[in-house]
């Protein structure tokens, strides 16, 4: 079993099996060995280990992408949109819980619950405006009106017809 | 905004989902990926460069480049719809000035297509040091371009050694992985075809890191030179307004080329088939799986020669699949002994020959005898000229699909004068066959409702014959379809009680 503390001090006793489809704390362990001193994770909160816990529990037993994946596999697996009946229902949370999540499995290095989250985040964007976006995500717009101009002229060929 | 997108490889790694899966889409019809990339590009400067390296990634030089020239915009889309095709006649070439508006984003394109040959005058002022591609690893253009960008100052042997001075586009061609010339179906109008293929063999010299090369005819020493690259997979080879007899700087200097080690796949389509023919007789391919060609002429003479090289290009525990189409029609109807050839290929999945100007020699023995060398075969398929006899039988054909359990299509002719197999012993059923292409020249088979009885019990797949005379199967049809229907319906009777 591995300890792992998170950023509000939440300790979690995790089967290694499980912890290890992060690569982050597969190399650490690896690198100490067999230890009982707790893991600090200090981007994580104990909310966001807990979901990444759940979503590491189901996969248990699954390959891992192996470090040395060609390009293509890497294309083919970032152009595929669909995700699993399960992982969509896991993924349904709020915008701040998913983005948490996505900085955690970012920073755990879980390459399989970061393309749940970008693909999420990704169909979120899909046909939308560059209002809707920025209303979607609370974001300023920073460009001039005359820098968004030139950008939408340029792109004119990707707009609408 | 959430911290999370402040993070440039997670924001690269959500804009790299926006991208749907590859599809097809009419001209001039944009992706919703494009779309909606275009839409984030325009949403903050966070947004911008990832998303614009992205939207830019793979770009055609035509309108969507030509749109960031202040001076051709507005013409281009005035009534705020993409142009007419031809809204650029009469317009001025582009300045020099205008050349870096337009190359303002160059650094960002992967792949380019050059092909709109209506917008080729534009870019006749521009020199030709400006073009700069420098992130660019696919390539598609059109002789025309590629005559226009390869200054006839440079000469070959300055190209062939890629020398510090040439244009940053030609020494570009170095980290090219993708290349594919086309040539324009006018180009005898402009172009001779010895120039073309000197041309087009510099531009082949000239890359390094080559894995997909797709172009029309090429000179031996681009031929050895594509030997020696091992990132090499596959070669298409195409110009079917070519001369069946290739240019004269093709007919001396060929020694052997190097093996093509990792070689995958290569094609010809092309009038003749005497360059197809040199290039396999100098060459091997150790990997090679797929090999198609298709000419319009094909005598039986240079099928010999052909199938002969094939055999020996040290292909023969990795080819896969042979297609070899020509169209030409030649009534005196030689024959030749193909198949032997074939049979070293012990991995071969698909078969397909299609050659009209002689008759492969085909009967019940040399059949089997393939079929035992071929325990992989999926698609079975030989063209037959013989009009009025075909030596094959029923009882050949069912003993071959014994031999061929994976087999799933199979077109050839057959002689359908006798029925030569019981339809009352017990059968093994075949249960991949999906396609059944017996080709007979009669207008009736004989004992239809017999060979309906053997196809349905022999082969469940199979819900229809199929044949060069489609009405000579319609009654074996007719009564195969009343035995499905029969046995359909015992099903649904048998469930429902």
């Amino acid at each position: 079993m591995v300890h792992l503390v998170t950023s509000d001090n939440v300790e979690f006793v995790v089967d290694k099996e499980v912890v290890e489809r992060s690569v982050l704390i597969k190399n650490m362990l690896e690198d100490v060995g067999e230890t009982d001193q707790s893991i600090p994770l200090a981007n994580v909160s104990s909310a966001v280990l807990r979901k990444v816990i759940e979503y590491c529990e189901h996969h248990r037993g699954e390959p891992l992408p192996s470090a040395d994946a060609d390009q293509n596999q890497d294309e083919t697996r970032k152009r595929t949109t669909d995700i699993s009946e399960w992982d969509q229902k896991f993924i349904t949370v709020d915008q701040e819980m998913l983005f948490e999540i996505i900085l955690a499995a970012n920073y755990l290095d879980i390459k399989s619950l970061l393309d749940v989250g970008c693909k999420t985040v990704a169909n979120m964007i899909k046909g939308k405006t560059p209002d809707e976006i920025r209303r979607l995500f609370n974001i300023v717009n920073d460009f001039t009106p005359e820098e968004e101009a030139q950008i939408k002229k340029e792109n004119e060929w990707a707009e609408d017809r | 905004m959430h911290q999370a997108l402040l993070i440039p490889e997670v924001l690269l790694e959500i804009f790299s989902h926006v991208i749907e899966e590859p599809s097809v889409l009419p001209a001039g019809f944009i992706s919703l990926s494009q779309k909606s990339l275009a839409a984030l590009a325009t949403t903050c400067k966070t947004f911008y460069e990832p998303a614009m390296d992205l939207l830019w990634n793979e770009m055609d030089m035509s309108e969507s480049l030509l749109g960031c020239v202040t001076r051709l915009h507005p013409l281009m889309y005035r009534s705020g719809r993409l142009p007419v095709w031809n809204w650029a006649v009469g317009v001025r070439p582009l300045s020099v000035d205008e050349a870096h508006q337009l190359l303002r984003h160059s650094a960002r394109i992967r792949s380019l297509i050059m092909l709109a040959n209506r917008l080729l005058h534009l870019f006749s002022d521009i020199p030709v040091m400006l073009y700069d591609f420098p992130s660019l690893i696919s390539l598609t253009i059109s002789t025309r371009y590629l005559k226009f960008l390869l200054s006839n100052t440079l000469h070959h042997h300055h190209l062939a050694t890629a020398s510090e001075d040439l244009p940053p586009f030609v020494t570009r061609f170095a980290a090219l992985e993708r290349l594919s010339v086309i040539t324009p179906d006018t180009i005898n109008a402009f172009d001779s075809t010895a120039d073309a293929l000197s041309r087009i063999s510099d531009v082949v010299r000239l890359c390094k890191q080559l894995v997909t090369l797709s172009c029309p005819l090429f000179d031996w020493a681009a031929w050895r030179h594509i030997s020696n690259l091992s990132t090499l997979t596959r070669v298409d080879v195409g110009d079917t307004r070519t001369d069946a007899t290739p240019p004269s700087p093709l007919e001396r200097d060929i020694t052997n080329f190097s093996p093509f080690s990792n070689v995958t796949a290569l094609s010809f389509l092309l009038h003749g088939a005497a360059y197809a023919i040199t290039v396999m007789q100098h060459s091997q391919f150790p990997s090679l799986k797929e090999f198609k060609l298709d000419v319009s002429v094909l005598s039986s003479l240079e099928a010999e020669q052909l199938f002969r090289a094939l055999s020996k290009c040290k292909a023969c525990e990795t080819l896969e699949k042979i297609i070899v189409h020509s169209s030409h029609y030649d009534p005196q109807t030689n024959s030749l002994s193909v198949i032997p050839y074939l049979l070293c290929f012990t991995q071969l999945r698909t078969l397909n020959l299609a050659c009209y100007d002689f008759c492969i020699n085909l009967d019940d023995d040399i059949l089997l005898e393939a079929v035992s060398a071929w325990p992989h075969m999926r698609n079975l398929e030989i063209e037959d000229l013989r009009f009025d006899y075909s030596p094959i039988t029923f009882r050949g054909i069912f003993t071959m699909l014994s031999l061929c359990p994976q087999l799933d299509t199979l077109r050839i002719s057959i002689d359908t004068t006798a029925v030569d197999i019981d339809p009352d012993v017990e059968p093994a059923q075949h249960t991949s066959l999906r396609i059944l292409e017996l080709k007979t020249f009669a207008h009736q088979i004989p004992n239809a409702e017999t060979l309906a009885r053997i196809i349905f019990s022999y082969l469940p797949r199979i819900n229809e014959v199929g044949g060069f005379l489609q009405s000579g199967w319609d009654e074996v049809n007719m009564h195969l379809k009343s035995l499905k229907d029969a046995a359909l319906h015992a099903t649904g009777a048998a469930s429902n009680t």
